[in-house]
């Protein structure tokens, strides 16, 4: 049922076309629906055909956030952004507030937080996702990210490219640690030898 | 909202027609793919409204969202495109001198003023509330104000 459809249609006289009933049944068309048709001058055989949906409700579900609440305080933010000095220093590019001193040792328990280290690391300022438990400086972009599943549970991006990417990297990453370890072993041996 | 006036569709209100699970969507959907997509009612949206729609999925990397986005915009029956021109940026200034309007407000109620339109729809009720002054030229629709909506 997913294969593709190819139909040959031969053009009639004043330039028409008739979309044959397969491929109308398929994509679900009706009578008044609009379609755009796009002709790139590089490929001159080829003609694209492309049906508007009747209705875009819902296409941004969860993405803005998930109740009129924070739909409303992000354009609020998005609007505020506009002032010079609008957005306190203590927050993130997404109106993210970013961790205090004194929630900074509370959140990184497990870590020395001291003044010193608060002002020199930024990370120690990030909040944890209460999902996955990362340490994100735009959080509510990465909520986001989790409401609309362009990230699982434990904050791995689910888009294959991405995944790819990343898996190419720590490929990378491994392959470097394996080459230092093997001209150390080798510089070992040489002063043995 | 009667029958051909010419609607401003706030960002918030958009929000809520693109967002199926709040509780003003049904209202929201009610007003674009009922009034505005039959030719009741036309509708302007500013290209600020575009570029705070768009800010959230361009930093989610969601380019097939964004895109969509556009395409409601610019492909949309009986919505059309508010750019910031000279005239509205004109009738910015002077919203923001006479009233103290943020950049932003400013330029998306000169867009529906230049526009002539009579209805502006939001679901921010501060904003509403600030701009529903008494001899306003244009009258404020608050979509939470239609909540339940019948199905």
């Amino acid at each position: 049922m997913d294969d593709p459809t190819e139909v040959v249609i031969r053009l009639r006289e004043r330039n028409q076309l008739t979309l044959p009933d397969r491929v109308a049944q398929r994509i679900g068309a009706k009578e008044g629906d609009r379609f755009l048709i796009r002709f790139d001058p590089a490929e001159p055989d080829v003609v694209r055909f492309k049906r508007f949906p009747d209705s875009y409700a819902g296409i941004a579900t969860g993405v803005y956030g998930n109740t009129t609440e924070e739909h409303v305080a992000y354009v609020r933010e998005e609007r505020a952004s506009w002032e010079r000095d609008a957005r306190p220093a203590d927050a993130a590019a997404d109106g993210t507030p970013y961790l205090s001193f004194e929630e900074s040792k509370r959140v990184y328990w497990q870590t020395e937080v001291t003044r010193e280290r608060y002002d020199r690391e930024p990370k120690l300022r990030w909040p944890k996702c209460e999902v996955c438990g990362r340490s994100i400086r735009r959080m509510n972009d990465h909520r986001a990210a989790h409401r609309v599943g362009l990230l699982t549970d434990k904050g791995i991006n689910t888009d294959p490219r991405q995944q790819e990417r990343s898996t190419d990297r720590v490929a990378k990453w491994r392959r470097t640690v394996a080459a230092k370890q093997t001209k150390k072993t080798n510089m070992v041996k040489t002063v043995r030898s | 909202m009667p029958e051909g006036a010419t609607l401003l569709l706030d960002t918030s209100a958009l929000i809520a027609y693109f967002d199926e699970r709040e509780r003003t969507s049904a209202v929201a959907t009610a007003v674009v793919d009922g009034f505005i997509r039959s030719g009741r009612n036309s509708a302007v949206v500013s290209v600020v409204t575009i570029m705070e729609l768009l800010v959230r999925p361009l930093r989610l990397m969601d380019t097939v969202l964004a895109d969509s986005l556009i395409e409601f915009i610019t492909r949309f029956p009986n919505v059309t495109l508010g750019d910031v021109d000279l005239a509205v940026a004109r009738e910015a200034a002077v919203l923001r001198a006479h009233t103290g309007l943020q950049p932003a407000d400013a330029l998306v109620l000169a867009t529906g003023s230049i526009w002539h339109c009579g209805h502006i729809v939001s679901n921010d009720r501060a904003w509403v509330a600030a701009l529903a002054t008494p001899g306003a030229s244009a009258v404020t629709v608050l979509l939470d104000n239609h909540v339940p909506f019948p199905a």
